[in-house]
């Protein structure tokens, strides 16, 4: 089976770890994200008979906050960036933390989550739509709600982009 | 004026004419023919004409073709970095090592002819029966290695893994491991330094950095300096065998044949 090292980042506060543990069974305890700031987990996703492992790096504080070890990031296929769709402040790093992903990462898959969908109405959500960049998937972690999708798109494209 | 004898006596006169012309044309071009046709005559005259030009060849080729072949290399060490790190690496490596561990020997050797002289020295030797080193080996038995890694430099994916006993996910064991390993770069900031020992009761994961992965040994014991030198080693023979040439992560057999390596070269091998 293949596999492929997908990091989860985002601002403070935005959910990644609610969407990490939902997705997987937590192995390691969380105290390592307070002491060395990252979490890894696996899941293995099968898509159209097909297997990979995503090797999933849960890494704690903001992209461009200098504590976070840059090292992290180096030899993942895949960010997935989070923010909290009710805190659209969440949203104001992103352009310039893509950028460093993309100079850190170049050709690197890139997925952007609004997070906490369960917290907003649908008319709320529709405005956030026309905000959010165009590929941008709206997830809940408390109900589940697109967590599963998000990760077998993501190892789909994973195995399509090896063929 | 006109012509008097017939056409065949003009073309017979035109005959005898070009003979005599072109004789010694014709005795020239059968001597040719006849060195052409016999190999010998030809590499006769042939094989000194070429060796003199390989010889002006040799002395002018590194004038002539210097650029494009520094060029050609030039671009050829470009595109194969990875793998002529991955093939120097292990090679180098091991030079170091055997520089430094020839330097520690005279060291050590220096050190227990002093000890042997001194009296804690002929004390220890007389209660225990043991020279000093000798006992420091007594005291190794029992080491193993129990886990052994191949990770991917950056990623942190497993390349390859083999075990004594059963662990909890060893892609998670390779991610942590990887993580915390560039924590400590990152932390401490120490040029190129890197990683090298983790301990944790009395089990010690031995890391070994290479270009492209690094191969981690977690061994149960106490490593003295000679044990780990031993190890290291072994580390370098293994990779300078089975880790030179490009692997392909994805390659499941690759995964199976490293797996069946470190069992060879370190499970099933004990510490001696």
């Amino acid at each position: 089976m293949i596999s492929r090292k997908v990091l989860i980042t985002g601002s403070f506060a935005v959910g990644k770890t609610s969407l990490f543990n939902r997705f997987i069974h937590n192995t390691f305890s969380e105290r390592y994200l307070t002491t060395i700031g990252v979490k890894v987990d696996k899941k293995e996703v099968t898509v159209g008979g097909r297997e990979i492992s995503l090797v999933l790096w849960d890494i704690a504080g903001e992209v461009s906050q200098e504590k976070v070890p840059r090292t992290y990031f180096l030899g993942a296929s895949a960010v997935i960036y989070i923010f909290d769709l009710s805190r659209p402040n969440t949203l104001n790093n992103m352009e310039a933390d893509l950028r460093i992903i993309q100079a850190t990462l170049p050709g690197c898959l890139v997925r952007v989550v609004g997070n906490k969908k369960d917290l907003l109405g649908e008319d709320e959500l529709l405005i956030l739509k026309r905000q959010a960049p165009e590929a941008c998937l709206f997830t809940s972690a408390k109900t589940g709600e697109n967590v599963e999708s998000l990760f077998l798109d993501i190892g789909t494209e994973l195995l399509e982009q090896r063929e | 004026m006109l012509r008097t004898g017939p056409p065949q006596n003009e073309q017979a006169l035109l005959d005898e004419i070009r003979d005599i012309l072109l004789r010694k044309d014709r005795d020239a071009l059968r001597r040719l023919e006849g060195i052409l046709e016999r190999r010998e005559l030809l590499s006769e005259r042939v094989v000194p004409i070429i060796e003199e030009q390989l010889e002006q060849f040799k002395e002018h080729f590194p004038y002539a073709y210097r650029q494009a072949v520094e060029r050609l290399i030039e671009r050829k060490l470009r595109e194969s970095q990875e793998d002529l790190l991955n093939l120097i690496y292990p090679i180098l490596g091991k030079m170091i090592r055997r520089y430094v561990a020839q330097q520690l020997q005279a060291l050590r050797e220096n050190v227990e002819a002093q000890l042997r002289q001194s009296f804690l020295g002929r004390l220890r030797a007389r209660f225990s029966g043991l020279r000093e080193s000798d006992l420091l080996i007594s005291q190794a038995a029992g080491l193993r290695v129990e886990e052994a890694y191949v990770i991917a430099q950056h990623s942190g994916l497993l390349l390859g893994s083999a075990s004594l006993h059963p662990t909890i996910d060893k892609e998670l064991i390779a991610g942590m491991l990887t993580a915390i390993k560039s924590f400590a770069v990152d932390a401490f900031q120490r040029g190129d330094a890197e990683l090298e020992m983790v301990n944790y009761g009395d089990y010690q994961i031995l890391i070994q950095d290479f270009y492209s992965f690094y191969i981690a040994l977690a061994v149960n014991g106490a490593l003295t300096a000679g044990e780990k030198e031993k190890l290291s080693e072994q580390i370098f023979n293994f990779a300078n065998r089975e880790l030179s040439r490009k692997i392909d992560p994805d390659d499941p057999a690759i995964h199976l044949h490293l797996q069946e390596k470190l069992r060879s070269y370190f499970i099933e091998k004990p510490l001696a």
